[in-house]
């Protein structure tokens, strides 16, 4: 994923950052303890699509 | 099972997103030519494209900049975004998947946040308006189209009725006094504002929503019994007994982030 794209991106729910998983599938949020997957290359960044982090 | 209304937009667009991309309402340039002039666009700019749709306004918006984002509800809608993008050899458009009253940016994060024809589906209004003005840094430019309606308020309710039957997610298009204290509100000044006529096909526009043929009939049938004051305002063109055509206003507003 591009670098500057990542910077701008913000978790929808807590505005806060967002860290991108190693194999680049999912961009999740520590705060919320939410998971957001990356489908084909665009990031799914709906609240209603989210998963929890186990 | 009841669908939030967020997942009911995303189910209505998600099976008729190609024809949001080859729409002639929607590939039009003239409303999109004026939003693109008065948004002063630079080769620097980063811009975000809020329910982006078919993708038309970031793609002609982004070889005028360094990079769009272009954000939709509907992940299938970004798919016929990005491939009018391929198609037209546009490298520097990102796509996300974004609720507008809800936005995943960090704040300032954008030159310029554009919006076009998509508004009068957004259940909050302001809280989309809010969320435009957050992710624009300060200095930035905020530019809207939408469908507007006159003050008459038999010819709001005229419309408004016929695109909620036509369309189950259409919330309201509301008029120009309520858009211009919408963008004050939010922390805008305004800059420029402007009305243009569009020509709508009958037939294609009232099919692009995915509506039943029985529905469809009754969007016609609403014309066709149309009050003499709507029917002229509205431009509803008659050939035999088929409605071809009608015409409606977009608003196009640009407001500066103090």
């Amino acid at each position: 994923m591009d670098e500057e794209l990542l910077e701008i991106l913000a978790c929808p729910k807590c505005k806060g950052e967002l860290q991108l998983s190693v194999d680049e599938t999912e961009l999740r949020c520590g705060k919320c303890r939410l998971s957001y997957r990356i489908d084909d290359g665009i990031p799914i960044l709906l609240i209603e699509e989210a998963s929890p982090i186990e | 099972m009841t669908l939030s209304p967020k997942r009911k937009i995303r189910r209505q667009f998600a099976g008729v997103a190609e024809r949001y991309r080859v729409s002639s309402d929607h590939t039009d340039p003239g409303d999109r030519k004026i939003l693109i002039e008065w948004l002063s666009l630079s080769p620097a700019h980063a811009v975000l494209d809020v329910a982006t749709g078919g993708g038309h306004t970031a793609v002609a918006i982004s070889s005028r900049v360094r990079r769009v984002v272009a954000s939709d509800l509907t992940p299938e809608m970004l798919q016929e975004a990005r491939t009018l993008a391929r198609d037209s050899g546009r490298a520097n458009i990102d796509f996300v998947a974004a609720d507008a009253e809800c936005l995943p940016f960090a704040a300032c994060s954008f030159d310029r946040v554009t919006c076009r024809i998509a508004p009068h589906h957004f259940p909050n209004l302001p809280e989309a308006i809010a969320e435009f003005v957050r992710v624009a840094r300060p200095g930035g430019l905020v530019g809207i189209i939408d469908s507007v309606v006159p003050d008459d308020p038999a010819l709001d309710a005229f419309i408004n009725g016929i695109e909620k039957v036509r369309d189950p997610t259409h919330v309201r298009s509301y008029r120009v006094e309520e858009w211009v204290s919408h963008l004050k509100e939010a922390g805008l000044s305004l800059q420029h504002a402007c009305c243009s006529w569009k020509e709508h096909r009958f037939q294609e526009w009232v099919e692009r929503t995915g509506v039943p043929p029985a529905v469809q009939r009754e969007v016609e049938e609403m014309f066709l019994g149309a009050f003499p004051r709507a029917r002229e305002f509205y431009r509803v063109r008659v050939e035999g007994n088929r409605v071809a055509s009608y015409s409606d206003e977009k608003g196009i507003f640009v407001g500066c982030k103090e």
